[in-house]
């Protein structure tokens, strides 16, 4: 067996040595630079410049939950330090430096700043609830900072809101924006609906960040008509529902991927009717256009989602 | 204007709360009781009551359903347009806020929360959401709504609709339309510093007609207005226990669905033998449903995360059955038994970790597994079918499907350079059924992504997916029903390679103007299908804009283009008569808006979409065959709103809307009640309008 010379062995070693200490002394030193930082007097330093009127305006903390400071979980409550709870010791921030810049505070949650420390502010009071599952969640392995999606000083959080919350979710995910303007969508476009019905953005455990364990789960908290068990199954419909359907959107009706007879004979091809050629000139054939024309083969099979019907076999009844 | 005085009367109603309260609205005065905070003098002292009220009234310029769905403006005419929140907050934490939408509309909406900050918390919701299924739809059905539709006395038998002499005069609009109304009530109490308790409960009550198929074996069928008569109740419940390293919530779902009509029988519009002259279906049983969930979550060390959940629960359905069939030729037939004793098992599991190499932080690895499983523990009977009332067929067995699925994940991340981050990750799913063509599916998929932020306003993103599946052996599940082609490969469970790529760029030109730029295509190939849907591929294209002129003016666009093709191969008989199927959908949607301060008292948005959507279809047999006619739907959209405020209190809102529908269908226009020779249908049409929607609100603030 041919062994590889020493010396490359060693300068490897050292190489990864010596990157293994910067990254360590470089992380050490960022905690030793904010464990060392001192708090401001408070918020009423911070206000001097962050009042009403002046830029960045933060007053509106104060209509948020946040703002509550007899709340015993306010970071304005006695014993917490105001804007430093969440942005950390930042006297530093309130000196002007010798070209008039000013440091920033040492959490500023601007875009571009890190987004770990960010996170772990939110998290430090609020990993509860529906955030249990957030460290392995898609969004937190994207490094999504929490201040992406909520406007913490804002009176009202679009995030929270049912209409602007989508906005805030269309910023990344564009194409779901359009699929709720096609001919059959959710009614997200309406209001009626928001993305965190169906989804829990913090969420880290199940598919698709949904709210219930599985797909089926999820559609069956407003379809619950659907979920049986019935004595006579269809056994996609069992399976996962978006085997047919697109929740977000389809230009076929009832959110269908594909228009029927072709979304069914895609699958079934027993001979006889379900698995005919249906083309164009059908539609003119008065006896196979029952097959093809209305609601196609669900003109006769609409019980497509399970019969309990003991003749419900082949879904007719 | 018939609409408005049942609305006004709800609207007032239901806001008169807020009213009185508003009339009472201080602000409360700092007292010796304040905390340390409000020695600031510039803090802000937000107590007492704040809200607003927007009452006036909306026009409708046109009838159309279409319009109407989930808005709940279907007619043209007058509705009362009452908006408003309220909200209350104390040096104590003590809160109330209120949220009205739509209150004049039948798609009305409040949510309530009072509670004091960190101690409890009480909620109610009221929803009301209206949708229409069909547009100008008829019927000559009577008693529609019910469980039983009859015709009327003097209707025309016939073997086809144009025989049926007395359907025009027979036909009454049948509008299929729902209503759900949803109530939400919860408490979340928090006690012993560490613990919170969540109860939820919610009601759906879901009422109206839809449209439903009837067959009539190989012959005929009807389009019924079916009744719709659900009532769904949910509680949903979990006790918490979190500190900063570790959370643990137990929780308890229960899931109750009845529908108000188990059968919806209806008299037969073609000519047939008097047993044939009524039939009967079932409609959606009542079912159950009921789930405990553990769920936890802990952080080890600074690099290390741990999470999981399992979640146990049981589905139950025993509702009575109906005879095999209403006709009286067989009503004789045994069956095997009274109900179907219907139970499913349900259990999920699943774990996650995630490490953070102590690499600057820039190292991250997550694992992830789920196990779910749906063991269906229905008793298996034989069963003597009657298809469609009129012939018993070969004894059947029912198939109680089960499944259980396993995915495996892990992930890498890396970030090597402050502009640069690779990841890279594996994940394994399999799934096995019972009584299925096939018993197992292994699908494995690797990934691969690059992100690039060279600088704070640029960040270029690539990833590519690859995933591979393969099936056990395929075998044809027997149970004295109808076999598939030995050929066919069902698209779920037929090997599969599928790749996926996605290119994203965004850039913050300047602080004001930022773009994104994304393209993502997703190709699937069933390589082993030789029936079924061949390959499929899906691509996206997206630009988006936001542009900031000052910090008055707020512009935004948008493109958006999905291509969804797929090809699909089957045969009528046996191995001849083989036919391909193309499919090509394109969606196209783009929009603009602007939101604009034009003055301390006044602003302005404005919001255009349109939408453009064409299906091609073309099914291709030996003999050429002309395709179908696109399938096409195009929506405008078009918005403004202008908000005026006179003084701190008293303001106006104008809100003006445009919408312009056309669609064409191929498979319902133009053909009526009586158009389709052997399907008695409902008359859809695909739905067109133009419709203005006016607001005029006055808006008082307190």
């Amino acid at each position: 067996m041919l062994k590889k010379p020493a010396s490359r062995n060693s300068l490897k070693s050292a190489c990864i040595s010596l990157f293994l200490l910067g990254c360590f002394s470089q992380a050490n030193a960022e905690e030793e630079s904010v464990a060392t930082a001192e708090y401001s007097d408070g918020a009423k330093q911070c206000m001097t410049c962050h009042s009403e009127g002046k830029e960045p305006a933060a007053h509106e903390i104060f209509l948020t939950p946040m703002g509550i400071s007899g709340a015993a979980n306010s970071p304005f409550a006695d014993g917490r330090h105001d804007c430093e709870t969440c942005h950390g010791p930042s006297a530093s921030h309130r000196k002007k430096q010798a070209d008039g810049s000013r440091l920033s505070p040492s959490i500023s949650f601007a875009k571009g700043t890190p987004v770990g420390p960010q996170n772990a502010v939110c998290l430090d009071c609020h990993q509860d609830g529906n955030r249990i599952h957030w460290m392995a969640s898609t969004h937190a392995v994207e490094e999504v900072a929490c201040v992406s999606c909520h406007e913490v000083h804002a009176p009202s959080d679009p995030a929270m809101d049912k209409l602007a919350q989508q906005e805030k979710c269309f910023t990344c995910h564009p194409r779901t924006r359009a699929q709720t303007f096609q001919a059959s969508s959710h009614p997200l476009r309406f209001g009626a609906m928001a993305c965190t019905d169906c989804h829990n953005p913090h969420d880290g455990s199940n598919d698709f960040l949904l709210v219930r364990s599985t797909v089926n789960d999820t559609c069956y908290t407003c379809h619950a008509e659907k979920r049986g068990p019935f004595l006579w199954e269809h056994a996609p419909v069992s399976e996962d529902c978006t085997l047919c359907h697109n929740p977000h959107g389809s230009n076929h009706a009832a959110l269908l991927k594909q228009r029927p007879p072709l979304l069914c004979q895609q699958c079934h091809s027993p001979g006889g009717h379900p698995a005919t050629a249906y083309t164009s000139e059908t539609a003119e054939n008065s006896f196979q256009q029952r097959f093809l024309l209305g609601q196609s083969c669900a003109n006769c099979h609409s019980q497509v989602h399970g019969s309990n019907h003991p003749s419900g076999v082949t879904d007719l009844r | 204007m018939k609409n408005f005085s049942r609305k006004s009367a709800f609207s007032i109603a239901a806001f008169l709360p807020v009213i009185l309260l508003g009339a009472h609205s201080t602000t409360a005065v700092a007292d010796g009781t304040e905390p340390a905070i409000y020695a600031c003098k510039a803090c802000v002292k937000y107590t007492g009551w704040r809200g607003s009220i927007d009452f006036g009234g909306a026009y409708i310029s046109d009838d159309s359903y279409r319009f109407g769905d989930y808005r709940g403006l279907e007619e043209l005419g007058l509705y009362a347009a009452v908006d408003g929140d309220a909200h209350y907050r104390n040096l104590q934490g003590d809160y109330f806020d209120l949220y009205a939408r739509d209150l004049g509309y039948d798609s009305r909406e409040i949510d309530t929360r009072v509670g004091n900050q960190g101690f409890y918390e009480l909620r109610f919701g009221w929803q009301e959401l209206p949708r229409y299924l069909g547009y100008g739809t008829q019927t000559p059905f009577l008693g529609v709504g019910s469980d039983f539709l009859s015709l009327p006395s003097n209707w025309v038998k016939a073997n086809t609709t144009s025989g049926m002499t007395a359907l025009d005069s027979s036909l009454a609009v049948a509008p299929l339309k729902t209503e759900r109304e949803i109530l939400d009530a919860g408490i979340t109490v928090n006690f012993l510093s560490n613990f919170s308790y969540r109860f939820d409960y919610q009601r759906q009550d879901k009422k109206g007609t839809r449209p439903m198929g009837a067959g009539l074996y190989y012959s005929n069928a009807s389009i019924l207005p079916a009744p719709i008569d659900y009532t769904t109740n949910l509680i949903d419940t979990a006790v918490t226990w979190a500190n900063q390293r570790a959370q643990v919530e137990l929780g308890f779902i229960n899931s109750q669905f009845d529908n108000g009509n188990s059968s919806l029988t209806w008299q037969n519009p073609f000519s047939s033998r008097p047993e044939h002259a009524t039939f009967r279906a079932a409609l959606e049983p009542g079912n159950k449903f009921y789930q405990f969930n553990l769920s936890g979550a802990l952080t080890l060390t600074s690099w290390m995360n741990l999470s999981g959940q399992a979640a146990i629960g049981e589905m139950t359905q025993d509702d009575p059955f109906l005879p095999y069939t209403i006709n009286p030729e067989y009503s004789d037939l045994p069956l095997p038994r009274a109900s179907l004793d219907g139970k499913l098992d349900t259990s999920t599991f699943n774990a996650a970790g995630k490490l953070f190499a102590r690499i600057n932080d820039g190292l991250t690895f997550t694992a992830r597994g789920k196990w779910d499983e749906r063991d269906n523990q229905t008793p298996v009977d034989r069963y003597t079918p009657v298809i469609s009332d009129l012939v018993p067929i070969a004894p059947r067995y029912n198939r109680p499907y089960s499944y259980e699925r396993q995915q495996y994940s892990a992930d890498l991340n890396y970030r090597a350079h402050r502009v640069i981050r690779v990841s890279a990750g594996g994940k394994q799913q399999n799934i096995d059924r019972t009584l299925q063509a096939v018993e197992r599916t292994k699908e494995t998929t690797w990934w691969g992504e690059v992100k690039v932020t060279p600088t704070y306003s640029t960040e270029f993103r690539v990833r590519g997916e690859w995933a591979d599946r393969d099936i056990s052996d395929y075998l044809q599940p027997l149970d004295g029903g109808p076999v598939d082609n030995p050929l066919m490969r069902k698209f779920h469970m037929a090997d599969r390679s599928r790749d996926r790529y996605v290119i994203e760029f965004d850039y913050m030109v300047t602080a004001a103007l930022g773009l994104n730029l994304a393209y993502s295509e997703a190709q699937s190939e069933y390589k082993n299908s030789i029936l079924g849907l061949q390959q499929s591929e899906d691509q996206n294209y997206s630009v988006n804009l936001n542009y900031a002129l000052g910090d008055k003016i707020n512009v935004y666009g948008f493109y958006n283009l999905d291509t969804i093709d797929a090809d699909i191969v089957n045969t009528s008989s046996g191995g001849s008569g083989v036919w391909d199927a193309a499919t090509r959908d394109r969606i196209e949607t783009s929009g603009v808006g602007l939101t604009a301060t034009i003055s301390e008292k006044s602003s302005l948005g404005m919001d255009y979409v349109y939408s453009d959507s064409n299906g091609r279809i073309s099914v291709q047999t030996a003999a050429a065959e002309p395709p179908f006619d696109p399938l096409k739907t195009n929506l405008k959209n078009f918005k403004l709103h202008f908000d005026y405020a006179f003084n701190d209190h008293w303001g106006y809102k104008l809100y003006a809307e445009r919408e312009q529908y056309e669609s064409s269908d191929w498979a319902i226009d133009g053909f009526g009640v009586d158009g389709i020779n052997s399907v008695l249908t409902m008359g859809e049409d695909s739905p067109e309008y133009s419709v203005w929607y006016y607001r005029f609100q006055v808006s008082y603030r307190f």
